[in-house]
């Protein structure tokens, strides 16, 4: 390839890339446009169907205030004010729900706390899993698992502790239901329930009737361990 | 006419209520509800869908009417003429713990600050 013909190939690689970015920009700042209004409408699916298209009419013509007139030259502030507007609403709008069927959600949730004790079970029932025993997979997996659901667990306690100090106390039981939803500690501890400590169990089973036993594993892998150390 | 109907009145609700008092006439919606009290767009439309439903605010749909072209949002609302006097009192009956022992409060109200007179008063 001669000088001429890199040259030319360098100006349109050049001109495409730039270009390319552009689009690229353009396109990733109008997805982050829209993303708001994708909340608003999750927002508005958990409203009564009757209810739903004004206050969506509503929200929609208020979250252009950020959009458009306050921020249009800082993309920064316009972002985090349009997101904070969508993304707050998406997940209060059950307490807006409770407004409009005059439904209040009880102050004392009794399937909430009967699903709390459940979940506190199954972080204790960890404490009796041999892991051990554990192939690295599945002790790993519990790990990840049990770290995460206490997290949850603890951001919800959290979210109970501000709603105390929040004006309106009702609505705190949904609002940690939405948080936990979102979370997805239900899956988390679904996992938990119904892949991990199964398996767990199994790899125990099939352990002990290798021969095995909890002790000896242990007293094997600490030889393994001595002989691997360098000297 | 629709019959109003009691609304349990938070501190928070007490802050949109002047809100509304303060700005009469003009129209209000969620967002700069939202800039004026400090409230998340969550609890002002709480607040709104409350107050909407106990019959205390009228909702006004312009379709014409776009933030684009500088004007306010497409849905706005007014106090209802019959619901000021009790606007007031809730107002008024929501601060007054707030003046008896300001310091002992926690925390304090974006415009609603206890104390401050609103104007609305006289």
């Amino acid at each position: 390839m001669s000088a001429v013909q890199t040259v030319v190939v360098v100006v349109v690689l050049y001109v495409l890339g730039s270009a390319a970015r552009k689009i690229l920009g353009d396109e990733a700042r109008a997805r982050i446009d829209d993303l708001p209004k994708t909340m608003l409408r999750l927002a508005a699916r958990q409203l009564p169907a009757d209810e739903r298209e004004k206050w969506l009419i509503d929200w929609e013509s208020n979250l252009l205030i950020p959009l458009l007139t306050e921020t249009e030259r800082y993309p920064l502030t316009r972002f985090l004010r349009s997101w904070r507007f969508g993304f707050d609403l998406m997940l209060h709008a059950t307490r807006i729900r409770a407004e409009l069927t005059a439904t209040k959600p009880p102050v004392l949730n009794l399937v909430a706390w009967r699903k709390a004790a459940v979940d506190t079970a199954c972080v204790t029932s960890l404490v009796w899993v041999p892991l051990h025993l554990l192939s690295p997979g599945t002790f790993w997996g519990i790990f990840a698992a049990g770290v995460a659901g206490v997290s949850t667990l603890g951001i919800e306690v959290l979210t109970f502790k501000r709603s105390y100090y929040a004006f309106d106390t009702t609505p705190m039981v949904v609002e940690a239901g939405v948080l936990r939803t979102l979370l997805g500690r239900k899956l988390i501890f679904r996992l938990l329930m119904l892949v991990l400590l199964p398996l767990a169990v199994l790899e125990g089973i099939a352990h002990v009737a290798r021969g095995g036993s909890p002790r000896r594993m242990r007293k094997h892998r600490d030889v393994k361990r001595t002989r691997r150390a360098p000297r | 006419m629709s019959e109003m109907k009691d609304v349990r009145v938070t501190l928070a609700v007490a802050a949109i209520l002047n809100a509304f008092l303060e700005g009469m006439g003009q129209a209000q919606y969620g967002y700069k509800l939202m800039t004026e009290t400090g409230f998340s767009s969550a609890k002002v439309y709480q607040i709104l869908a409350r107050l909407v439903t106990a019959g205390w605010l009228i909702r006004h749909d312009d379709p014409d009417a776009s933030p684009a072209s500088g004007g306010p949002p497409r849905i706005t609302y007014t106090l209802r003429p019959e619901a000021v006097p009790r606007a007031r009192r809730a107002v008024t009956t929501a601060r007054a713990p707030l003046e008896a022992a300001p310091q002992k409060r926690r925390f304090t109200l974006p415009g609603f600050q206890p104390g401050v007179v609103t104007g609305w008063d006289t």
